[in-house]
């Protein structure tokens, strides 16, 4: 198979063709040797049998003139003819004779050994034929010899049987030979069919043959043909193109050069569009509004970050006006114009409307873009959200505004040196401490302004060194000649990226705080003075407030524990009373639907009563219907009982009848009898008598299909008694059960209207208590609710006691701080 | 008159019409009642039959052969009956209601047969009658006359009634 996918396709038609061609050679010399064959038979037919048939009727012929010439011989001497005429019949005779010897040597060469039975018969025909001929020759020379009756008698008695052997068995020859015939026919005939069925059936496997190298063939062309067809249609490189496939014909190599080119473009074409998806992938994650626009300002093209920008979907932006969507159209339209002009714009303002009515300010960069030929397309326009930005401004510039207020509102003179000592920036506490104006002081010597400069100095290069300087003490030189002492508190300031830019130091004026401190000095000596006299006192106070504290505390906890132990109890009290409320609820709910199914019973067991009652009515008429029917049933029996005897005595006529019939027919045969005995004259009584016993038999005839009637009616008769019998049984027993069934059902209505009757009490004493249960669900909710307030009031108890224990704590503790 | 009825009276007026044949000249044609026993139809001369009589009762004698069923009561005259079922080993079908008895008479003799059907009278051609086929069994041939083309079997009544071996001369000691 494989080597058939991979041949050439002119080898495969040689090929195929020439196994049809060889095919068709077979049938054509297989035909041409059966058709000989037949031949061969129907020539033998026509020319060998044929042949045989017409030298065996001739071998008859001539015996049968033979013996007609001595039969001739002999009757010409009985006419006494002249001699001259006997010679010559005798002549005639030996020319006969002849004419048979040379049919039965020819026939002799046709039937060779190979034919024993044609053989044997032909042999004994020729002894036949010597044996009669003897005879022939006997009775010839009796007659010559004028014994003429000695001649008659021989010839029909020895020579006329064996003439007619001779002719049977050439007959029997003649026959043989048919039946050969027909034998070389029959098989002639079975060639023929044979060769028939033969060739048919070549014929038939040539065609098979012939369609399946078709198919093959077809299939061979057709099937790589279709691959390829798939390849360019799906363009599925995942088909198997392989040699398998294919083939390693022309269209194998052909496919296969195919399939590689599909691929290759499909490949490049992927990258294309992968290409062109990333492209465009970048477009729409950017998170600026992007936008191409033609040269009438009509939008071509946007992503999705200029849809949320706009609020408007994107094909109703494409083709709409670029300007339409600015809180300025016209300045919008400049700008895109600008852009045509100029082939770029750079942060070109305008301020974005969304639909929705809120806006967004936005700055603008657009460039031309151009197609391959180098001709402007359109406008690419991406635009940036700025309002944050302006936002962060305004914050940055009022926080910083905010900064400087606060450091001019400090009350600490605030100064900021540089690296060289050089003041910076002052406030204006600063310009007050020092009296001298901001501008002069601003790039003066920051250590100029102390009464020890040198100090200063060291304080700031402090500062620089470590980082930060707290407490540093300093005096302050005023412009009028006065002193301020001064703390100093400094630290170091960075810019952004972290480089020291300065010193930011604050002074706190100190004067004042030490004067005070002189005085606090001496006021607290006094005090103590006071104190130590005062403590002396209250100890001894304090000593008895103690002990009335302590028996306040253990009494105060005492009064915790017990409250606690009441309200804990009332607590679980009203947990109780609630559980129980709850519980009385469900039995109200459970009772007031017991007390409503009790009622739904006493309905229902009033309904069954209802029910009892009309089936006591219906059993009542059942039972009478049911009597009825065995007065009915009754008087039937009584009627086919008549009916069976009446039939019995029809029997009886019946029989009689028959008897009557029988002995009319005997006296008619006696009739009969006496008639024959009368002769002549009883003649017609014989007539009367035969009538009469056809009489007999008809009316026996009758009697006996009565009786076949009357048998029929007995039998159904018999059957209907049964019957009877059967149904008022049933009946009797039908009335019994109905008769069980009544009282059955009055029973049962009795036990149901006691049923009833226990229903309604139920229902009486389950509304009592439903009533009942309704007053307990009152009563337990006024229980809950009192136990309610006073697990309140416990709760409020407690908490007083709880801070009643507390303030004794308290007190205690206070006490014993005292005396500590 | 129905048209059935009509046919059958036409059909029976030609048979009766046509009786021309039935010339009972010399003994050419005999007359005889045509009887069944057990299935076989029989005949016997008219001439020798005194009357059909219908077996009512009948009494058996004791010491007779088997082929004697009794005498019966003949409007006064006691008459010996012989069953020819028996005489001729034919199977048994018992006396039934039908049973009927032909009164046979000769100079000399008058008994009865027994015949389960009698069916009428009949005329025979004598010619008509052949020999009897050595095939009709158990029959003794000297009480049959022969057999017509109906395969009628024509007894002779008169080998019966001269019949020496049916007379019962037996003494009893």
């Amino acid at each position: 198979m494989k080597m058939f996918r991979n041949m050439k396709i002119w080898l495969r038609f040689v090929l195929s063709f020439s196994l049809i061609l060889s095919f068709t050679i077979v049938i054509i010399m297989v035909s041409i040797s059966k058709l000989n064959d037949i031949n061969d038979k129907v020539t033998r037919i026509m020319v060998v049998y044929n042949v045989r048939i017409n030298l065996s009727n001739n071998m008859i012929d001539r015996a049968r003139e033979t013996a007609i010439d001595v039969r001739n011989i002999l009757l010409a001497k009985y006419e006494k003819q002249s001699a001259e005429n006997i010679h010559k019949m005798i002549a005639d005779l030996s020319e006969h004779r002849k004419s048979y010897q040379e049919s039965a040597t020819n026939l002799k060469a046709l039937i060779t050994q190979e034919d024993p039975k044609g053989f044997d018969i032909l042999g004994e025909a020729i002894a036949y034929a010597d044996s009669v001929h003897q005879y022939q020759d006997k009775v010839i020379g009796l007659v010559l010899t004028d014994k003429v009756d000695e001649g008659t008698r021989l010839m029909f008695g020895q020579a006329y049987p064996r003439v007619k052997r001779w002719i049977k068995k050439t007959d029997d020859l003649v026959h043989y030979n048919e039946e050969c015939n027909a034998l070389r026919f029959t098989e002639a005939k079975e060639a023929q069919a044979t060769a028939l069925k033969t060739m048919l059936m070549l014929g038939f496997m040539a065609i098979l043959l012939s369609v399946a190298i078709a198919y093959f063939l077809t299939m061979s062309i057709t099937n790589p043909l279709k691959v390829a067809t798939n390849l360019v249609l799906t363009r599925d490189l995942s088909l198997d193109i392989s040699a398998y496939q294919t083939g390693g014909g022309e269209l194998g190599v052909m496919i296969q050069s195919f399939s590689k080119n599909i691929s290759e473009r499909v490949k490049l074409e992927e990258e294309m569009s992968a290409k062109a998806l990333y492209a465009r992938n970048l477009i729409e994650a950017s998170l600026d509004p992007l936008v191409t626009i033609d040269a009438e300002g009509k939008i071509m093209d946007v992503n999705q970050t200029t849809v949320k920008a706009t609020g408007v979907s994107k094909v109703q932006l494409i083709g709409s006006d670029f300007a339409d969507y600015f809180t300025e159209p016209d300045k919008a339209r400049i700008g895109y114009q600008q852009v045509f002009s100029q082939g770029i714009v750079r942060d070109y303002p305008l301020t974005l409307r969304h639909s929705n009515g809120s806006t967004m300010d936005v700055l603008y960069n657009a460039s031309v873009y151009k197609n391959e030929a180098g001709e402007v397309q359109g406008v690419f326009a991406a635009a940036r959200d700025i309002t944050d930005r302006k936002k962060l401004q305004e914050e940055m510039r009022a926080s910083s505004i905010y900064a400087r207020n606060l450091i001019e509102a400090s009350l600490d003179p605030l100064v900021t040196i540089n690296a060289d000592g050089k003041i910076m920036d002052v406030n204006k506490t600063t310009i007050k401490a020092t009296g001298v104006s901001k501008e002069q002081l601003i790039g003066s010597d920051f250590a100029d302004y102390f009464t020890e400069p040198d100090k200063a100095r060291i304080g700031y290069k402090l500062v620089f060194s470590q980082g930060i300087v707290k407490d540093y003490p300093l005096t302050l030189r005023h412009s009028d000649g006065s002193t301020i002492d001064v703390l100093y508190n400094a630290s170091v300031y960075k810019n952004e990226a972290g480089d020291v830019q300065g010193v930011f130091a604050a002074a706190r004026d100190i004067t004042e705080s030490k004067r005070q401190e002189k005085e606090l000095i001496t006021y607290r000596d006094q005090l103590e003075e006071m104190v130590k006299q005062r403590t002396a006192e209250l100890s001894k106070v304090l000593e008895e407030v103690k002990e009335t504290i302590n028996i306040l505390v253990s009494s105060s906890s005492e009064i915790l524990a017990a409250t606690t132990q009441v309200a804990t109890g009332t607590a679980e009290t009203a947990t109780a009373i609630s559980e129980t409320s709850s519980t009385v609820e469900e039995v109200q709910q459970s009772s007031k639907q017991s007390s409503q199914k009790a009622k739904n019973v006493a309905d229902s067991a009033q309904r069954v009563v209802q029910v009892f009652q009309n089936g006591q009515k219906a059993v009542e008429e059942t039972i009478n219907g049911m009597n009825k029917i065995r007065e009915q049933m009754d008087s039937i029996a009584q009627t086919v009982v008549r009916l069976s005897e009446q039939s019995q005595s029809i029997g009886g006529i019946i029989a009689s009848v028959t008897d009557i019939a029988d002995q009319s027919n005997l006296l008619a045969v006696n009739a009969a009898i006496e008639a024959a005995k009368a002769g002549e004259q009883g003649k017609g009584f014989a007539v009367v008598a035969q009538e009469i016993k056809n009489l007999a038999g008809q009316s026996k005839q009758a009697t006996l299909q009565v009786r076949n009637i009357l048998n029929d009616i007995q039998k159904v008769t018999g059957a209907a008694v049964m019957a009877t019998e059967q149904g008022s049984k049933a009946v009797e027993s039908g009335l019994k059960q109905s008769v069980q069934a009544g009282e059955a059902i009055r029973i049962l209505a009795e036990s149901s209207n006691e049923a009833v009757q226990a229903a309604t009490q139920i229902v009486a004493s389950s509304q009592q208590q439903v009533v009942g249960m309704d007053q307990i669900g009152v009563a337990m909710q006024n229980i809950n609710q009192a136990g309610t307030e006073t697990a309140v009031s416990m709760v409020q108890a407690e908490k007083s006691a709880k801070s009643l224990y507390e303030l004794g704590q308290k007190l205690k503790t206070m006490i014993e701080k005292f005396q500590g | 008159m129905k048209t059935e009825n009509r046919v059958l009276l036409k059909k029976r007026a030609v048979e009766m019409a046509k009786e021309p044949e039935l010339k009972t000249e010399g003994s050419e044609y005999i007359g005889i009642i045509a009887f069944t026993l057990s299935e076989e139809n029989y005949g016997i001369e008219t001439d020798f039959v005194r009357e059909v009589y219908h077996i009512k009762e009948f009494t058996a004698l004791p010491g007779v052969p088997s082929y004697i069923l009794g005498v019966i009561n003949v409007r006064g005259k006691i008459l010996e009956v012989i069953d020819l079922k028996k005489l001729f080993n034919l199977p048994e079908k018992g006396i039934g209601e039908l049973n009927k008895v032909i009164i046979l008479h000769n100079d000399q003799m008058e008994f009865g047969i027994l015949a389960d059907v009698v069916h009428g009278t009949q005329i025979v051609a004598v010619k008509d009658i052949r020999a009897v086929p050595y095939t009709v069994s158990g029959i003794g041939e000297e009480y049959l006359m022969g057999v017509t083309k109906e395969r009628l079997i024509i007894l002779s009544a008169e080998n019966l009634l001269t019949d020496k071996s049916i007379i019962v001369n037996e003494e009893v000691i």
